[in-house]
């Protein structure tokens, strides 16, 4: 078996696991996935208490990586995410101590109660993938991930994420109430004598590995054109632009957009096996991947239109082929 | 693309799509020959015939191009992949395997596209391969050519056909029609040319000046024609009316005949002396002109009016005074030399020569069989009108009816002919003071040959005579401009000159018609002469 076919059997044992510790959201589950398996950062939103806490330590322990957990929290400062230069006890030299960002995967939790300043610190270390204190400059030790998290409904004390953080997600990731089925496996799994724990399945290395592999799979000259006309059809007075886009948005994505589409395709491809990206799998990852770009206008807010329903209609209504 | 190991799978499908891309063309080809021969068609229809070789090459062109631009637009291996995935929905893996494989074409070596199948690597091709081979495996492919293409075709095949075959049914009806078309614009020219020339040999005769107008007449219904039926009518017209007028001319040639002889045999003084010393020929010179008057009344000719004042001039002379000079003689000998009906003749004649050269070209029909003027019995026969139809039955009675001016009854003044018997129901007025007679006469019924002559002065009036009073049996009145102008205010007198050409074509188109009877035909041409617009 090649070394491309094993990499994609432990992304299977992976799910597997995680299975295991994680009853139902599947669909999120994939999502989160493909987004760290394409190199990206996801912001998850729902309301307390479904679990996304334990995605993300879940996640940590299948693929064997380093974790931090930062409580975002309004007086929490850059330099408790960054780190920064201490005195060293009996010398006079500066030290430099690394905050919680320096771990292969960040669990940044309700984000969005930091103050934007605090936000901000993240932005050079979730693209840049580095951490610049006092002129010096600290690689991140790769592969390096955030996984931010936010709840919808309280907004009071919070500080929304500005555009230009939102955009450096790949995936911004709905958490929605499980069913009751699963929420019967929940309890039982949670309420029992012994909890699953899960065990490593791949390692960073991997990770890289299969991100490398990733970006090798090709795409057909349609396939490409259909994702640049989703982009395309999402920004207000294009030609590809629906009705509603034309008359609720007020900015559309941009190219990272259509990037973040390309990669997180790549990654759906492979995990089904194929070398490929079909249309299918741009169409999968289209919502993830846009629906945090898109910028409503006021009529929009006023008569409750989501952006998952302009991009819904984008993906429906854009040509193949 | 090399259809190797596993992908030989896909040739059937491959074998489909080409063949129905074929097929189709063969449909389009046969929409499209069929449009062009339905066009080539009509064209030669309405427009020129051209040889059966000229349609071959036509065709042969129309296919050769036809051939030429299919093959140039034949689907590429990369669009039969295209087809395919959506087919089996095999999720775009050989349309990504297909552009791999595809070599960089013309122009297309610096596109976004061609650069990113560049940087696949061969390992990945090989995946790429080795996972289509499997899916091949799992899945093989079973396509069904597309009806779907053939029926979007199928109702313009069925249209083509069905205006191939309508133009073919129809092209020679159509054919027919424009060659009938042309035939009667050509008929048309010529009639106008002849006519024009018949214009202008008449034109210097002073007798023929209302046969001119007529003539004029006929051309403009000539120029109207919808059809060489009708050109051929309005041609029978013309020798009608030149047959007519000649007749006219010979009767006028024998009515001048006497007073230019009684002239001719006595010097100017001797005639005038003779005039007032010898009754007999006092009453023949007086009769001759008088008949000659007639004649060219019956011309329209306007010499009629000259003459008629000659006439009168000397009997004027004639009266109680007695003093006749020869200057009276010799103004009468010059009118009467201009009205010499002789050259007159000659011009009808050459215009009838004219006519029949130019018209009778023997193919058959109202004016080709024309046999000569003179021999003609019928209308349809290109010579003269033909007894038995300008007697028309009734009309001198009817006409005496009309003019009857009797006030309660017609009772009118008949004809010599048979069956005069006027009927009519009241007129209006029993006199009228302007001499017009206005009122309705009673509508004739009777049966006659109306040969006999009409005393016209009796009951016509044309402006410029003498006022003349009718009578009748009506209630009393006396109308005159004036008292007409007082009872109704709400009469605007107005100037005559721009209706007068109108009318003046009507009353002539109606007498060519044969509408207005025979006995009226001269009164209404002199009743329009005398009132033409100064």
């Amino acid at each position: 078996m090649s070394q491309n076919h094993q990499l994609v059997e432990k992304v299977k044992t992976v799910k597997e696991e995680i299975a295991r510790v994680i009853v139902g959201q599947q669909e999120v589950v994939e999502q989160c996935l493909a987004a760290m398996l394409a190199g990206g950062h996801v912001l998850l939103e729902g309301v307390p208490g479904l679990g996304k806490t334990l995605l993300v330590t879940t996640l940590s322990r299948v693929f064997n990586i380093s974790y931090n957990r930062i409580q975002f929290t309004p007086d929490l400062m850059p330099a408790d995410i960054t780190g920064t230069n201490l005195i060293t006890p009996g010398s006079d030299r500066f030290e430099f101590k690394p905050g919680p960002v320096f771990a292969n995967l960040v669990l940044a939790d309700e984000i969005n109660r930091a103050t934007p300043k605090t936000q901000s610190a993240l932005l050079e270390c979730m693209q840049e993938k580095r951490v610049t204190v006092f002129g010096q400059t600290w690689p991140l030790e790769l592969p390096f991930f955030v996984i931010a998290t936010q709840n919808p409904l309280e907004m009071e004390g919070t500080y929304p994420l500005p555009e230009a953080q939102l955009d450096r997600f790949l995936f911004k990731i709905l958490i929605h109430y499980p069913s009751l089925e699963e929420l019967k496996e929940i309890v039982i799994k949670t309420t029992g004598e012994e909890e699953a724990a899960p065990r490593a399945r791949m390692s960073g290395r991997d990770i890289m590995e299969f991100h490398r592999l990733a970006r090798q799979v090709p795409i057909a000259e349609k396939v490409l054109e259909y994702a640049l006309k989703v982009l395309l059809a999402t920004h207000p007075g294009n030609p590809l632009a629906g009705e509603k886009v034309n008359r609720y948005v007020r900015v559309g994505a941009s190219p990272r957009g259509v990037q973040s589409i390309i990669l997180a395709a790549k990654v759906f491809a492979l995990l089904e096996g194929r070398f490929n990206v079909s249309f299918s799998d741009l169409q999968r990852v289209a919502l993830p991947a846009l629906r945090h770009r898109l910028i409503l206008n006021f009529e929009a807010l006023g008569e409750a239109i989501t952006t998952d329903e302009i991009v819904e209609e984008i993906i429906e209504s854009v040509e193949r082929g | 693309m090399e259809y190797h190991g596993k992908l030989r799978a896909l040739l059937p499908a491959r074998r489909t799509y080409f063949g129905q891309y074929y097929l189709l063309c063969l449909v389009k080809l046969a929409v499209l020959l069929l449009g062009l021969n339905a066009l080539l068609r009509l064209l030669v229809a309405l427009l020129f015939t051209f040889p059966p070789l000229l349609w071959v090459l036509f065709n042969g062109a129309a296919t050769v191009l036809a051939i030429f631009y299919f093959l140039l637009n034949r689907p590429e291996e990369l669009q039969f992949a295209r087809w395919l995935d959506k087919k089996i929905g095999s999720k775009e893996r050989f349309q990504t395997l297909f552009e791999l494989d595809q070599p960089a074409g013309r122009g297309k070596e610096n596109s976004a596209g061609t650069k990113y199948r560049v940087q696949t690597s061969p390992e990945m091709r090989a995946w790429i391969i080795e996972e289509a081979d499997r899916y091949l495996q799992a899945h093989p492919p079973v396509v069904k050519p597309e009806r779907r293409l053939l029926k979007r075709w199928l109702p313009g095949l069925l249209t083509a056909l069905v205006i191939f075959a309508g133009v073919f049914y129809t092209s020679p009806l159509l054919s027919k029609w424009v060659s009938v078309k042309q035939e009667h614009k050509l008929a048309q020219r010529e009639a106008s040319q002849v006519l024009t020339e018949l214009e202008e040999l008449l034109a210097e005769e002073p007798l023929l000046e209302e046969l001119l107008a007529e003539l004029a007449l006929v051309k403009e219904q000539l120029v109207a024609s919808k059809n060489s039926e009708e050109v051929a009518l309005s041609l029978q017209e013309a020798r009608e009316l030149l047959a007519e007028y000649a007749e006219k001319l010979e009767e006028t040639g024998q009515a001048y005949q006497l007073p230019e002889e009684l002239l001719a045999a006595n010097s100017a003084a001797e005639a005038a002396a003779a005039l007032e010393e010898d009754p007999r020929f006092n009453q023949q010179l007086l009769d001759s002109l008088q008949g000659l008057q007639n004649k060219l009344f019956q011309l329209s000719s306007a010499g009629a009016f000259e003459l008629k004042e000659e006439i009168s001039k000397i009997e004027e002379a004639l009266g109680d005074k007695k003093d006749i000079t020869p200057s009276h003689i010799q103004d009468l000998q010059k009118l009467l030399e201009r009205l010499d009906p002789a050259s007159a003749g000659t011009a009808l004649r050459s215009g009838q020569n004219r006519l029949a050269a130019g018209t009778g070209s023997g193919k058959g029909g109202p004016q080709g069989s024309a046999a000569g003027p003179e021999e003609g019995k019928d209308k349809n026969g290109g010579g003269q009108p033909g007894e038995g139809t300008v007697p028309g039955e009734g009309d001198p009675g009817g006409n005496s009816g009309n003019n009857s001016q009797s006030g309660q009854k017609g009772a009118g003044t008949p004809g010599n002919g048979a069956g005069q018997e006027g009927a009519g129901t009241g007129g209006n007025s029993g006199e009228n003071s302007n001499g017009k007679a206005s009122g309705n006469g009673g509508e004739g019924a009777g049966a006659g040959t109306g040969s006999g002559p009409l005393a016209e002065e009796e009951f016509f009036f044309i402006p410029g005579d003498r006022e003349v009073s009718l009578n009748g049996d009506g209630g009393e009145g006396s109308y005159t401009w004036q008292e007409i102008l007082k009872y109704h205010p709400e009469l605007v007198p107005e100037d005559l000159a721009p209706y007068y050409d109108r009318y003046y074509h009507q009353g002539l188109t109606s007498i060519n018609r044969g509408r207005v009877p025979q006995p009226l035909e001269n009164y209404l041409r002199a009743y329009f002469q005398a009132i033409t617009p100064p």
